[in-house]
């Protein structure tokens, strides 16, 4: 009798539990699906990395690099020299638009960075991890060409990163540093590729860019 | 039935039986709106799929010899007792980090002390005033201006007026302080009784030249204006393993144990009274007199009798006034003026030697009600413990402080004026030998302060010109027309020309000591001294508070130091508390158990225990020294036990020899042994890979234990202090320590320092037993620690021998909005909770230096790189060096025959080794 009746009850006496449990899984999986879309959207392991970043002034690197012909140097001064490549001062800038392109809207904030004495908020870019100390004069000084890194950017106008920057891709190079090392000359060079790695065979080997260093040396870039 | 509002309680009741808001229906959102809100919230959630942004901000005009990501240095100086100390402070883009010691400065020789490595974390103290208050409430410079300078027009000729100031050396104090006794000719203008001890007498020490030294009361290691040239010259003449060395022999009687008493050869721990008749004795001895009963005299005296004038007697700066008399006549009997002795003229105005007030006649002043306006510069009364000054601030009309710290004065007075920090004035200082240097600000004041200079001009003129013109005047006065070739010079360098000031009366005018009123005899005396680390600027120093003593490893306050077996006899343990009567003060103060201290006798460090000084100075307890720094006292137990936060428990070394001890013509105890076999496999060749060998040794005999290196990893290494409650549990986190023995067959004075830090082991423990190698050995030997890696196991600490990895237990690392975080040094990772961490071997400098010889296309140079410990060592005990070259000077100290490891019996291969500790006590066969 009791067994009869059950079977004929629509709902079982756990189709509660299984309706909670049910719709907790498809809440689970929601949230699992919108985070992976979150870690896939944003994740350099899996290409995505290459997007334009809004700046507060529409700087083209393609005009003042291809088009112009000045050198990185001219704006990232310290790349040779220090950690950082440094950014160009508002005054250096200035040294050309106080003459050119006086009324040219898209240098508002330069000139009210000029007037106000406050700085232009420039959005970074290539933005590696707390974690890592990188060493622009070490890479530069050893033959590490800034294309190999920043890519072709005398052909961009926004900039955007143009490698992955991973753990796995800067390390490929410091086992191998000698497959992307270039003799010093031609480092700096704005082309849009990086200078052809040093032929050991050919050329006689430039002793400055032999080095013991033990690249792969956790201490090299984190400390 | 009576109506239900008029039954109170048992509407309570029922209240009380449901939370509030019970029986109302839920307001607000509803599920179907909860709903919505989610589903927006997710849907923008992926379309915001953007890495966060930093922004990059440039310079609007760029500053000249900057490279961006490279710190660079500027020449300035610390006030030490108000004397200069040259400095060389690291900026990074224009925010100090790191000071360190300027070689050419001669009371620093590139070396610092704990507190000035401490003094740059003052500049970002959340606790500093930060605008002028007037009763508590913020106002503005402009209205204590006019308040001021009102008052001041209604003291004619400035009668009613009185400044207070504490001693110093500056030239531009000097020259506003004659300026202010011209143009007030009636001012009572005090100079403060200095909080660190009596000043110093007027003879400059040659450490290096003297082969017995006798010290009476000796603290001139670490208390004393030249305290670092003579740690430096002294050791030099401790290094038996240099050849043709001469040890020097060092006899300290003394009553209380400090870190210049722990490295006697011969100690003699006596009562102050007992201290002057063995002096005595000495002396009588030595003027072809009896010989002493004693031994200690008598061998004390005999060998000062045979070094002649190469001996030295030194009086330490609590030694009694007759005890320095007996001293000088002591010297010159030596007949060493010009070998280990020379006068030097007194740069440092004092109230004896410049005809000014002491500020008990200031007191005197006030409570006969002749002052009317008062301003106290960077010296406050209250903290003296002089009760009766609280009255005297209410009695004048407008009373002022003005200091880079809150105070007790501060609550007490009508106006708080906020000073700069040493980092944002224009100052110049005098040396103890008089050269003149600059204190160059390295940042633009980060808060509503003004400068001294600028204040004294103000009282001057009206006028508050900056402190940068104030201080070129004087130099205008002193130089003359040279004065721009000396003043670039001088700031570039660090140090000028000697310069001395111009006495204004003629004789110096010392005031006789007054009588001192007896009392009632007690069974002890109590001795009161400075804090061997705070003082009144930096009592909100957690650096300092956190930082061992370097006698008894106590933290986060002071003890009452009794000799042990009479604490035995009273049955006082470390930590019983026992109230404490001296003067017309009682506390309540645990009591600590120290050998070396003579019976009857007790100590205490003052500087602890302020009211209104910042959120950590009221730790510990408040002891007041008054005038003479000794009182008698008497105690009595309460029956309460505390534990304090101590980092060593056990001082001695059971049969172990962690710490070697050597005498000359002994041989060395133990011969480098032969590898073992290991769990840990065979030890790598030093020499075959990598380009570096990198290398550390530690001279024991040199090593004073002054807990410098410290203070100065925690700088460098971003190292967080984690409280006196985190320090009981042995949590501390200081990355290099000093732990402290006793020598068991020798004196109870003496102490057996040994730094220790992470000893990066060629075969390391900590690295097999990591499951996810955070820590692994680089090619060039260091056991390096990978940050991101590590999850937290603990397993390195528990394997390693030496104990020196530390664990973040808890987020110790302040907030980054707090202002400290300011003085983080942006090349060393900033750990968070669960991640272990320790000595790197300073590997951002090794990175740095490696960087710049590669820029420079050359090879890195013998000992260019230096640890940030191996930097601010007054002794230079600490080597850091290329074990692979041959030139460099760890490798020389590794090959000494008694060169040795710590546990070495583990054969774990530590990188870091040891030279013993040379003792050289009085031996009769080389009197015969």
């Amino acid at each position: 009798m009791s067994a009869k009746r059950r079977s004929r009850q629509a709902f079982g006496q756990h189709a509660d539990a299984k309706l909670r449990l049910s719709a907790l899984l498809g809440l689970i999986t929601l949230f699992l699906l919108m985070g992976g879309w979150y870690v896939w959207a944003r994740s350099p392991q899996l290409g995505k990395y290459q997007y334009r970043v809004g700046q507060p002034i529409t700087f083209s690197h393609r005009h003042h690099v291809e088009e112009l012909a000045i050198d990185c140097r001219y704006c990232h001064g310290d790349v040779a020299r220090g950690p950082n490549a440094g950014m160009p001062a508002s005054q250096a800038c200035w040294s050309c638009h106080s003459q050119i392109f006086t009324e040219s809207p898209m240098l508002e904030p330069l000139r009210q960075s000029i007037t106000n004495n406050e700085p232009i908020r420039w959005q970074r870019v290539t933005d590696l991890k707390d974690v890592v100390y990188f060493n622009h004069a070490a890479h530069i000084q050893n033959g590490v060409s800034c294309q190999t890194c920043h890519g072709d950017v005398a052909s961009m106008g926004l900039v955007y990163q143009a490698k992955p920057l991973t753990m796995k891709w800067c390390v490929e190079c410091h086992r191998k540093p000698e497959r992307h090392q270039a003799n010093f000359k031609r480092v700096i060079a704005t082309r849009s590729t990086p200078p052809p790695p040093i032929d050991f065979e050919s050329e006689p080997p430039d002793d400055s860019l032999h080095t013991q260093i033990n690249l792969t040396d956790c201490t090299t870039c984190h400390r | 039935m009576p109506p239900l509002r008029k039954s109170r309680p048992q509407a309570k009741l029922r209240s009380d039986e449901f939370p509030p808001g019970a029986p109302h229906w839920p307001v607000g959102m509803d599920r179907r709106q909860f709903l919505q809100v989610s589903a927006s919230l997710l849907a923008m959630l992926g379309a915001s799929c953007r890495p966060p942004r930093d922004e990059i901000l440039p310079y609007v005009k760029q500053p000249e010899d900057q490279v961006a990501g490279l710190s660079s240095y500027y020449a300035t100086t610390y006030h030490f007792q108000g004397f200069a100390r040259g400095l060389l402070a690291e900026s990074h883009q224009g925010r100090p980090t790191k000071l360190e010691g300027n070689p050419q400065h001669p009371d620093s020789l590139g070396a610092t002390d704990a507190s000035t490595q401490a003094s740059v974390l003052g500049l970002y103290d959340p606790a500093r005033p930060q605008a002028p208050e007037k009763h508590g409430q913020v106002n503005s410079w402009d209205a204590w201006k006019a308040e001021m300078w009102a008052a001041i027009g209604r003291c004619p000729n400035g009668k009613g007026l009185a400044i207070a100031m504490p001693p110093t050396s500056s030239p531009t104090v000097q020259r506003q302080l004659k300026h202010l006794r011209e143009t007030f000719p009636q001012a009572a203008i005090a100079v403060d009784e200095p909080r660190w001890g009596p000043p110093p007498e007027p003879w400059d020490y040659d450490l290096e030249s003297a082969d017995v030294i006798l010290g009476v009361e000796p603290d001139f290691l670490t208390n004393h204006p030249s305290s670092i040239r003579y740690a430096r010259n002294f050791a030099k003449r401790r290094r038996g393993w240099e050849t043709e060395l001469q040890l020097n022999r060092f006899y300290a009687l003394h009553s209380a144990p400090s870190v210049t008493v722990s490295m006697a050869d011969e100690a003699h721990a006596a009562t102050p009274d007992k201290r002057l008749e063995l002096l005595k004795a000495i002396a009588n001895q030595l003027n072809g007199g009896a010989k002493s009963k004693e031994t200690f005299a008598q061998h004390a005296a005999e060998d000062l009798r045979k070094a002649g004038s190469r001996a030295l007697v030194i009086p330490g700066t609590f030694a009694s006034d007759s005890e320095k008399e007996l001293c000088a006549q002591l010297n010159d009997s030596l007949g060493n003026e010009g070998t280990t002795r020379h006068s030097v003229k007194p740069v440092r105005i004092d109230c004896d030697n410049e005809n000014l007030m002491s500020m008990d006649a200031l007191g005197e002043q006030m409570d006969q009600r002749n002052i009317r306006v008062l301003l106290l510069l960077n010296v406050d009364p209250l903290t003296h413990g002089q009760d009766i000054w609280r009255q005297r601030l209410k009695q004048v009309s407008l009373s002022c402080y003005f200091s880079t710290m809150h105070s007790e004065a501060a609550q007490e007075v009508d106006w708080m004026l906020p000073r700069h920090h040493y980092l944002e004035e224009w100052m110049d200082l005098r040396a103890f030998s008089g050269e003149i240097s600059i204190q160059q600000p390295l940042i633009s004041p980060l808060y509503n302060t003004v400068g001294q200079p600028a204040l004294l001009n103000f009282l001057l003129t009206g006028v508050m010109r900056p402190s940068y013109e104030v201080v070129r005047q004087t130099w205008l006065d002193i130089f003359g027309q040279s004065r721009e070739s000396i003043w670039r010079e001088t700031l570039r360098q660090g140090v000028g020309p000697k310069h001395f000031p111009q006495r204004t009366s003629g004789s110096i005018n010392k005031t006789p000591p007054k009588p001192k009123t007896k009392e009632q005899a007690s069974k002890y005396t109590l001795l009161m001294r400075p804090d061997p680390f705070i003082d009144e600027a930096n009592a909100n120093n957690p650096w300092l508070l956190e930082l061992p003593d370097p006698i008894t490893k106590q933290t986060w306050g002071n003890a009452l130091w009794m000799n042990p077996e009479e604490a035995r006899a009273l049955n006082l343990k470390a930590g019983s508390v026992v109230r404490l009567n001296y003067g017309n003060h009682q506390v309540d103060i645990p009591v600590r158990p120290v050998l070396g201290l003579p019976a009857n006798t007790l100590l205490a460090y003052a500087g602890y225990g302020r009211k209104n000084a910042g959120p950590h100075a009221s730790s510990g307890v408040a002891i007041f020294p008054g005038e003479s720094w000794t009182a008698s006292a008497s105690i009595q137990p309460i029956g309460k036990q505390v534990e304090m936060a101590e980092t060593q428990h056990h001082f001695k070394m059971d049969g172990h020899d962690f710490v070697q001890l050597r005498k000359p013509g002994q041989e060395p105890k133990y011969k480098p042994q032969a590898e073992t076999d290991s769990l840990y496999g065979k030890a790598p060749d030093k020499l075959a890979n990598g380009d570096h060998a990198w290398a550390m040794s530690i001279d024991l005999s040199s090593c004073i234990g002054c807990q410098a290196c410290v203070v100065a990893c925690q700088a460098e290494n971003n190292i967080p202090s984690v409280g006196e409650e985190q320090v009981r549990h042995g949590r501390i986190m200081h990355w290099i320590r000093v732990d402290s023995y006793q020598d068991t067959n020798g004196n109870d004075s003496t102490r057996l320092h040994q730094p220790v830090a992470c000893m990066h082991c060629e075969k390391a423990p900590c690295e097999p037993v990591c499951p996810v190698e955070a820590t692994v050995h680089t090619a060039s030997g260091l056991n390096a620690m990978v940050y991101n890696r590590c999850v937290g196991t603990r397993y390195c600490s528990n394997n390693c021998p030496y104990k020196v990895r530390r664990f973040n237990f808890l987020d110790y690392q302040e907030s980054q909005d707090s202002p400290s975080a300011l003085q983080k040094n942006p090349n060393v990772t900033v750990r968070e909770r669960g991640v272990m961490e320790k000595c790197t071997y300073c590997v951002q400098r090794i990175n740095r230096a490696r960087n710049e010889a590669r820029r420079e296309q050359q090879a890195l140079k013998t000992d260019a790189v230096q640890t940030a410990c191996q930097q601010v060592c007054p002794t230079n005990a600490i080597v850091f060096g290329d074990f692979k070259d041959p030139a460099s000077a760890v490798r020389r100290r590794h090959h000494l025959e008694s060169s040795y490891s710590l546990l070495k019996e583990l054969d774990v291969r530590p990188r870091t080794q040891y030279l013993p500790r040379w003792l050289n006590p009085y031996k009769e066969e080389s009197h015969g």
